[in-house]
């Protein structure tokens, strides 16, 4: 299957702003126009590994980053994004464009994909049993997911679980994981190897509603696995907080069913079904909550979850 | 007067290690709930009734509770609260 990286970049610039460039992102296709060049040299750096389509095919998502015409296209120049024509998002500063890619993929799915009961939470699975990391923003969610996504755990998502309403497994989304503030340059050095070097990293983008923001690229072995979904084995809420020993404190039953719930973009959408399915998933996993400062630590402890089943 | 279950309530739940969260369909709201509570809002799937009633079917789970000072009390607090999540209402009938 072609790959975003085996196309030029005369032939992805020419995509991007004529008919679209149709990018596979686990189970959904999203056909994207955007002629500005951040959003190229993203999705170069980031998404060469993720399978292009040929013109023309079904799409799940139509989107466009299009930058301001008339006099803004000189004076604080900004960029739009539009949904199947419509206007979602306020424009943003154009150096912000490819920071809006990732936002407006995410809200994308968010929106959409009400075949599953979507939760905020970062995905990983190892030796066949995936953990949930649910957390509001600020909790140390996307530091501690990259830190396991780079070290033996299969990345499925950053941001957002989805959980099949059929079946209750998680469906996989591996994009890149978003980082803020201090965890670009900790995650920088964190992660690099003497094999590999420094992770693949996005610019920063300064100055974005959140704080300065870049994206490391998801690991090449998890997008090649995006069609394999993964039975829900944990569901943990992190924190992280200066000077904590890393420890994992066990959870009721009802405490993790209200806070998936509160972590949840459509449980309301869903009704009884993901009322149902929800129960089931909370049944399925060994429940926790878990406070960290070190990630050795944390690392330490997530290689040795325990695997009975609850 | 006496209590019955919201007309079209299914009372759709799931335990919770003793806890239930409770699904009601017709708001579609979701409630953790007490074993006590659902125990009451399945008597009165049975069949509406009054308090007084209520407090029978319920006895047996008191007894390896904690006495209730004021049982009689207790259950209509209890009634009023499930009705505020319109899982139950009064009824003339």
């Amino acid at each position: 299957m072609l790959t975003l990286g085996s196309l030029e970049r005369r032939e992805l610039e020419a995509r991007l702003a004529g008919p679209g460039l149709d990018l596979c992102t686990g189970p959904y296709v999203t056909r994207l126009r955007a002629p500005i060049a951040s959003v190229a040299d993203g999705l170069q750096l980031l998404y060469a590994d993720y399978p292009v389509l040929a013109d023309g095919q079904f799409a799940d998502f139509h989107i466009s980053l299009l930058p301001s015409a008339g006099l803004r296209r000189w004076y604080k120049p900004q960029v739009h994004f539009r949904h199947d024509g419509h206007v979602v998002f306020r424009p943003l500063p154009q150096a912000h464009a490819f920071p809006m890619f990732e936002w407006g993929m995410n809200w994308c799915v968010s929106s959409h994909a009400n075949d599953h009961l979507i939760v905020h939470a970062a995905v990983l699975e190892k030796a066949g049993a995936a953990v949930i990391l649910p957390a509001p923003p600020g909790s140390g969610k996307s530091t501690l997911c990259a830190t396991l996504a780079h070290r033996g755990w299969r990345l499925l998502s950053d941001e957002l679980a989805l959980v099949r309403l059929s079946d209750g497994l998680l469906t996989p989304l591996p994009r890149p994981i978003s980082l803020k503030n201090a965890s670009i340059d900790l995650m920088r050095s964190y992660l690099a190897t003497p094999e590999q070097g420094e992770p693949v990293l996005s610019r920063p983008v300064s100055d974005t509603s959140k704080g300065t923001v870049a994206h490391l690229k998801a690991p090449a072995t998890a997008v090649a696995r995006a069609g394999e979904a993964a039975r829900p084995a944990w569901i943990i809420f992190p924190t992280w907080e200066a000077g904590s020993e890393a420890r994992l404190t066990p959870l009721s039953s009802a405490a993790a069913f209200t806070g998936v719930a509160q972590n949840a973009f459509n449980y309301s959408l869903t009704a009884a079904r993901g009322f149902t399915v929800l129960g089931e998933l909370v049944d399925a996993c060994g429940c926790y909550a878990f406070r960290y400062s070190r990630l050795d630590d944390a690392l330490a402890v997530f290689d040795q979850l325990p695997r009975e089943t609850p | 007067m006496r209590w019955r279950l919201v007309p079209g309530q299914t009372l759709l739940r799931h335990d919770l290690d003793g806890e239930y969260a409770i699904y009601n369909n017709l708001t579609g709201d979701t409630h953790v709930l007490p074993d006590d509570a659902v125990q009451l809002l399945l008597a009165l799937r049975a069949a509406p009734a009054q308090p007084e009633a209520l407090l029978a079917l319920l006895a047996p789970l008191a007894a390896d509770a904690e006495p209730e000072p004021d049982p009689a009390q207790a259950i209509l607090l209890m009634l009023e609260e499930l009705a505020a999540l319109d899982l139950v209402e009064q009824t003339a009938c």
